[in-house]
């Protein structure tokens, strides 16, 4: 039996994407962590702090969701690469560039994992996760802290979308889930450790001493992705 | 009146000077070690040696930073409990 991998393309550089460069971002973990070490410091109940963390990974699923399905959309409706070579220039370029600053600006040049981002917000929103109480308090978080590494995640976002807006109204549905899930994971995986009883402690270390790994993945990914896309479509058509 | 009434902690972001006030250290030094799932005793028994080094340490100062009394609270952290003082230093740096 013959594997039609064209048909299996599309999901791959979805989930490629996703895992590879979505999940690699660290801002809605970081928020995650600084949750869970809240609300375990002030004796909270291990059912209360699960609680709140799968709040929070579902609005970041829902914020992740919604974003790839606007830009899906976008891709669709308003600029359609399919059709356009020069459509595809300007999102491989995008995609390349944003790969490029991942490499040179995503982690601050300090000891920790602090990010790219300016320290009154950085402040803004520790303030907010040490304040969380409540599950609704974690949901808006998990949708908010989405859209706030959006100047990133505009990357990814953009390869799924095209891909996806190529592809049948049902199968893009499907597409939409699995990057969201992929982009997710991580969140998931550390969820499940604090649940198991694993201390904040070996999570914020892991996190820090593999912030180039991951910085790396995510920008490599990216350039190389960029790379792809452009061959494929660009000088695969005029050859 | 004790030597500490004398000691100010300069808040970086207000830049306005506050008294030093032992019970919010020891609440957060407490936080930490439950953090990292130290038993309620001994988190309050960790915190308690801890302020009294920061406590000797600030009677010889006037003025200290909030990050200094960080600092030296997470050195001393570190001894008792190395997972806990490696999360007090580290819990500004997580983001």
């Amino acid at each position: 039996m013959n594997l039609n991998t064209d048909a299996l393309e599309p999901y791959a550089l979805v989930v490629v994407a996703g895992l590879f460069v979505h999940a690699c971002f660290q801002l809605s973990l970081g928020i995650l962590t600084v949750i869970a070490s809240h609300s375990i410091g002030s004796s909270k109940r291990h059912s209360t702090v699960l609680g709140l963390s799968v709040s929070y990974i579902i609005g970041a699923f829902i914020s992740t969701a919604g974003l790839l399905a606007l830009a899906t959309y976008f891709f669709h409706a308003v600029f359609p690469v399919e059709s356009s070579p020069s459509a595809m220039v300007i999102l491989c370029t995008l995609v390349m560039s944003v790969g490029l600053i991942v490499l040179l600006f995503y982690y601050r040049r300090s000891r920790g994992t602090q990010l790219w981002l300016p320290r009154p917000l950085t402040e803004m929103l520790t303030a907010q996760a040490k304040q969380t109480r409540t599950a609704v308090d974690a949901f808006r978080l998990g949708l908010v802290v989405v859209l706030i590494e959006l100047p990133f995640l505009v990357a990814p976002l953009a390869i799924a979308g095209a891909v996806l807006s190529t592809l049948p109204p049902t199968e893009r549905g499907i597409g939409i889930v699995a990057y969201s899930a992929a982009a997710n994971l991580p969140l998931v995986i550390v969820t499940v450790m604090i649940g198991g009883g694993h201390k904040i402690s070996t999570i914020q270390r892991w996190r820090e001493s593999n912030k180039h790994f991951l910085q790396w993945t995510s920008g490599l990914t990216l350039i190389l992705l960029g790379i792809y896309l452009f061959a494929v479509n660009i000088w695969g058509q005029t050859i | 009146m004790s030597l500490l009434d004398d000691t100010h902690v300069l808040k970086r972001k207000r830049g306005e000077p506050e008294r030093f006030d032992p019970v919010k250290l020891h609440a957060s030094i407490v936080a930490a070690c439950l953090a990292v799932r130290a038993l309620d005793g001994e988190a309050r028994f960790t915190a308690e040696h801890v302020c009294r080094h920061v406590i000797d340490w600030l009677t010889t100062k006037s003025e200290v930073t909030s990050a200094d009394i960080r600092r030296v609270a997470a050195v001393h952290l570190k001894n008792y409990h190395s997972e806990a003082g490696y999360m007090y230093e580290h819990h500004p740096l997580i983001v």
